[in-house]
């Protein structure tokens, strides 16, 4: 903690602030891409790879057309996008509010502190074939299901940022006279933001995964279910299209999320900075 | 030595006033206490700075005043006349540990307008805190985070930010204790500035006698576990100090012998006990 005279006034720009968007982009890393396709490709035009239901990177680049002429692909992105975002930002009130008042309260800790702790080693996908004979073949089933994959990231993180604020901020906020609510947004919820974020990155990855989990489980809609229905009727082509569009709706879920975080609070990413330089 | 304030105050000019203050924590075996039958008067406007051997209770006492811990119900506290029920109007505590008590997310002018943005808004807002920050000369750099500055200047802005809020008193717990000697001096001769402007009361613990009887009007030495006042020393010198005048006046150089002494006496007194 140690910051002396010395380390005062020109700092490297943050990471992102004035290069250009085209060196700050991997290159490198979408040309490994396209030779790992390029192998691909010719791995299975010559029969070095026999699998016959691996297509090739062209058969499934062939196949989006024909997804998208009938419209299945853009619904089931849709459906998987929305059920995935919408039950994480649900889960994102109920695990920060729950956090919060757990952190804070010794009370309300030792009340439900063996619940969590036995609750959260459960792996959320096992309560997908459970929510399924509750909630039926159902969206419902499907909401419920990433609700509550994506609570748990955040209830946890949350909890663990709000009982590290320190105590000098806590003492800070005493002497200041802070009633509960300043106190909460000026100090505690910012002081934990880092650990909250990690427990919302978490949360949404972990509610796309349940998302699709239940959709191939469960619920007739979205890309998980597209993904067996292919399978069912020995598509290999098609299958690897929806495959391929969870993890691209995966990127670009994470980074709109990383985007806001960045232009929404700035001096939460810029402490964030620090903390790992030091 | 008997440690009240000469003369017959009026209640209306007291900061503080303590009759048998006393703190007691619960431990495992049985309650503990941590200071014992303090009596003191502290007047508006006074710099008070408290010496002592370790474990002899000045953080204690000072977070009593700064109301973040509770007396017994036997002690008398009075600030500004009223019983001490949390932390009392226009008191604030700057902390030592300035990096842990500093909003590391905020700039250093919003860390400045903490205890203002509540009451005042827009152009009211920047004003008092540019004044604020006028004060420790830390404008220029208010829009940098505090954790790129130096631990001076971060302590600086600790000060900055409890001034914006104009308080009666300032309780400081060893503000400088972590800084290099020069820098030290340099806040010093700045808090001393700032007091004359504002007329804060200032109630300053520290371990270095020097810098109690360079900053102080007196000197309260605890001793002891639990603590008590062991001596409380005048400190007639002319204001405005200076680091190397008054430095070498004869009263200070006798007035620093008896605070020496005094913490010395009262740390082999401890140790004959143990």
């Amino acid at each position: 903690m140690s910051i002396t005279a010395s380390r005062s006034v020109k700092i490297s720009p943050a990471p992102g602030s004035k290069r250009a968007w085209y060196t700050r982009f991997n290159w490198l890393g979408v040309a490994g891409l396209i030779v790992i396709l390029g192998i691909w490709e010719i791995a299975k035009r010559t029969g070095l790879m026999s699998f016959d239901f691996i297509p090739a990177p062209t058969q499934i680049f062939a196949a989006i057309g024909g997804l998208v002429q009938e419209g299945a692909l853009q619904s089931a992105v849709l459906h998987t996008a929305g059920v995935a975002l919408g039950g994480w930002a649900i889960a994102v009130v109920v695990g920060v509010v729950i956090g919060v008042l757990l952190g804070l309260s010794r009370t309300a800790w030792s009340w439900t502190a063996a619940s969590i702790e036995v609750l959260r080693s459960f792996p959320s996908i096992t309560f997908v074939p459970v929510a399924v004979l509750i909630f039926g073949f159902s969206s419902t089933m499907e909401l419920v299901v990433v609700v509550y994959a994506a609570t748990w990231q955040v209830l946890i993180n949350t909890l663990e940022g709000v009982r590290g604020v320190k105590p000098g901020l806590m003492e800070t906020a005493q002497t200041f006279q802070m009633g509960q609510m300043r106190r909460i947004t000026a100090i505690v919820l910012p002081a934990a933001a880092s650990k909250i974020l990690v427990g919302l990155k978490l949360g949404l990855n972990l509610a796309l995964i349940l998302a699709v989990a239940a959709e191939v489980v469960g619920n007739p809609a979205g890309l998980g279910y597209g993904l067996t229905v292919e399978q069912n009727a020995l598509q290999p082509a098609r299958m690897f299209v929806y495959f391929i569009s969870v993890g691209v709706l995966g990127i670009i879920l994470n980074a709109i999320l990383q985007l806001i975080i960045q232009v929404a609070l700035p001096g939460i990413t810029a402490a964030a900075e620090r903390g790992r330089r030091s | 030595m008997q440690p009240q304030t000469p003369g017959s105050t009026a209640q209306a000019d007291l900061a503080y006033s303590a009759k048998n203050l006393a703190v007691e924590v619960a431990t495992k075996n049985g309650p503990k206490r941590l200071i014992d039958n303090l009596d003191f008067q502290i007047r508006k406007g006074e710099i008070i700075s408290i010496i002592g051997t370790s474990g002899a209770g000045k953080t204690t006492l000072l977070r009593v005043l700064g109301g973040l811990l509770p007396a017994t119900k036997s002690s008398e506290v009075l600030a500004a006349g009223k019983p001490i029920n949390g932390v009392p109007d226009k008191v604030l505590m700057v902390f030592q540990d300035y990096a842990s008590s500093l909003l590391p997310w905020r700039t250093i002018r919003r860390n400045v307008a903490l205890g203002l943005e509540t009451k005042y808004k827009g152009k009211d807002l920047d004003e008092r805190v540019n004044n604020a920050l006028d004060l420790v000369g830390l404008r220029k750099r208010a829009d940098e985070y505090p954790w790129r500055l130096s631990g001076g200047m971060q302590q600086r802005v600790q000060i900055a930010r409890a001034l914006a809020t104009e308080p009666d008193v300032l309780l400081m717990d060893e503000p400088f204790g972590a800084l290099d000697a020069i820098t030290k001096t340099s806040l010093q001769d700045e808090l001393l500035k700032v007091q004359e402007k504002t007329g804060a009361t200032i109630i300053f613990i520290t371990h270095d006698v020097e810098e109690a009887v360079y900053l102080g009007d007196r000197v309260i030495a605890l001793g002891g576990i639990p603590g008590r006042i062991v001596d409380v020393f005048e400190v007639d010198l002319p204001r405005p100090r200076h680091q190397i005048q008054t430095k070498e006046m004869p009263e200070f150089l006798h007035l620093r012998h008896q605070a020496y002494e005094s913490v010395v006496e009262a740390e082999l007194a401890l140790r004959r006990e143990q």
